[in-house]
């Protein structure tokens, strides 16, 4: 993907909907530059995720994700022969043959190859890649660094064009000095009230300045509470369509104690937010 | 004379206790390279994605970079010489960051001759902004209030 500067990437990227800060302009724009993966870390609930779903949208690239899981093995992120179609090629076929079964025609794509062949350009969202064990990240390096894998039997197949990376982390645990080496480290955290604020008016328009700035500024004040599970933007999104849907046009005691479980999905969460934001209630 | 200054601040980083291996510092060049330097977000954007690898570490790089990269005057003349230490003390122990930014940036220029122009040597000339900026690390990690 070849950019001028990181304004392209802020423009293309608002036009999708997805309002980038500074950092998160001049990271994508470096990752195209330099070739690098994104290492985005952060709270869930912050866009991390959506940050490379919008990268696709905006610049019209296919995405190629890998949800990782504990357990995620080889097989499932980067190849496997398929045997069953091997099986069949055996079946009435003579012993020279046999070495031709590990040929590319045999192999099944997983999402790291997949990434790396075909045509186009594409985003490869390696997601919660905190979710591996320290030992399976290691499936991932060869890609990440040099964008290409190795199968023993086959040889090593490099990208036909580079992917953008992007790796989300929700920081569950410490990631290896190997994986944040190969990569640009990109920290994201709840956004300002002004810039959430944006966020909000470029998603819904037609929404009231004063609502907005009120909306953002009671999920402020509930994100530094000590909850469970703090509200994302997706959260503030959801809860300013919903006030809309309901044709509020202030927020009183009455709306927001009405309303909150569209923010708080704990009940803990939602008695504690009460007792703190409306005492009198 | 880029990478001179690029090597002194990450000198600086590491001296402040954040480990910043070689190929990060590789890394950081070339983004210098292709980002336009004279915008100040975009270039403090770049070196944190470069050379930080952890949330607890990007909050030193803030401090630090506008220590090193000093933004201009913003002083508050409310605050006499001999107070600003005493001020800059009070903003750590409370964890007022922006307020010690803020102090940390006046004290630079008050002390070490700091200007947009010069921003090495008036960092290097300004011991006691090392010793709060050390300080400041060690109480983000939970280890420095004793010091005081």
């Amino acid at each position: 993907m070849f950019l001028q500067n990181q304004d392209e990437v802020h423009q293309a990227l608002s036009r999708v909907g997805y309002l980038p800060s500074t950092e998160i302009a001049t990271t994508v724009f470096l990752a195209t530059k330099l070739e690098k993966p994104i290492l985005v870390e952060g709270p869930a609930g912050t866009g991390k995720t959506e940050l490379a779903k919008a990268l696709a949208r905006a610049f019209a690239l296919e995405m190629v994700r890998l949800q990782c899981y504990e357990g995620l093995d080889e097989s499932r992120a980067l190849y496997e022969w398929d045997y069953r179609k091997q099986l069949l090629a055996l079946q009435g076929s003579t012993d020279q043959e046999v070495s031709s079964i590990f040929s590319a025609d045999y192999l099944l794509e997983r999402p790291l190859l997949a990434s790396l062949r075909g045509g186009g350009e594409k985003i490869l969202l390696i997601d919660e890649v905190d979710r591996l064990e320290v030992e399976t990240e290691a499936l991932l390096l060869e890609v990440l660094a040099e964008f290409q894998v190795t199968i023993p039997e086959l040889g090593t197949v490099q990208a036909t064009s580079k992917p953008v990376v992007i790796l989300t982390s929700n920081g569950m645990r410490e990631l290896s000095e190997a994986l944040k080496r190969r990569a640009l480290y990109l920290y994201l955290d709840y956004p300002s009230q002004e810039r959430e604020r944006a966020i909000v008016s470029a998603a819904l328009p037609e929404i009231d300045d004063e609502l907005a700035a009120r909306l953002v500024e009671v999920v402020a004040r509930l994100r530094s509470m000590d909850l469970k599970k703090s509200p994302s933007i997706a959260e503030t999104l959801d809860w300013a369509r919903s006030l809309l849907a309901l044709s509020v046009s202030s927020l009183d005691d009455d709306v927001v104690a009405s309303t909150l479980p569209i923010l708080l999905k704990n009940r803990s969460d939602i008695e504690r937010a009460l007792k703190e934001l409306l005492p009198r209630v | 004379m880029l990478l001179a200054t690029l090597l002194d601040f990450v000198t600086a980083l590491r001296a402040a206790g954040v480990s910043v291996s070689p190929s990060s510092v590789i890394d950081a060049a070339a983004a210098l390279s292709v980002i336009d330097l004279l915008d100040r977000a975009s270039v403090r954007a770049a070196l944190a994605v470069t050379l930080i690898k952890d949330p607890s570490s990007l909050l030193i790089f803030y401090r630090l970079f506008d220590v090193f990269f000093a933004a201009g005057a913003h002083e508050d003349p409310s605050i006499e010489e001999d107070e600003l230490f005493d001020a800059i003390r009070d903003a750590l122990l409370n964890e007022r960051w922006d307020r010690l930014s803020e102090l940390v940036g006046q004290a630079v220029e008050r002390f070490g001759g700091g200007s947009p122009e010069r921003p090495v040597s008036g960092v290097t000339r300004a011991p006691g902004v090392w010793g709060v900026l050390r300080l400041s690390h060690e109480s983000c990690v939970g280890l420095g209030s004793t010091a005081l």
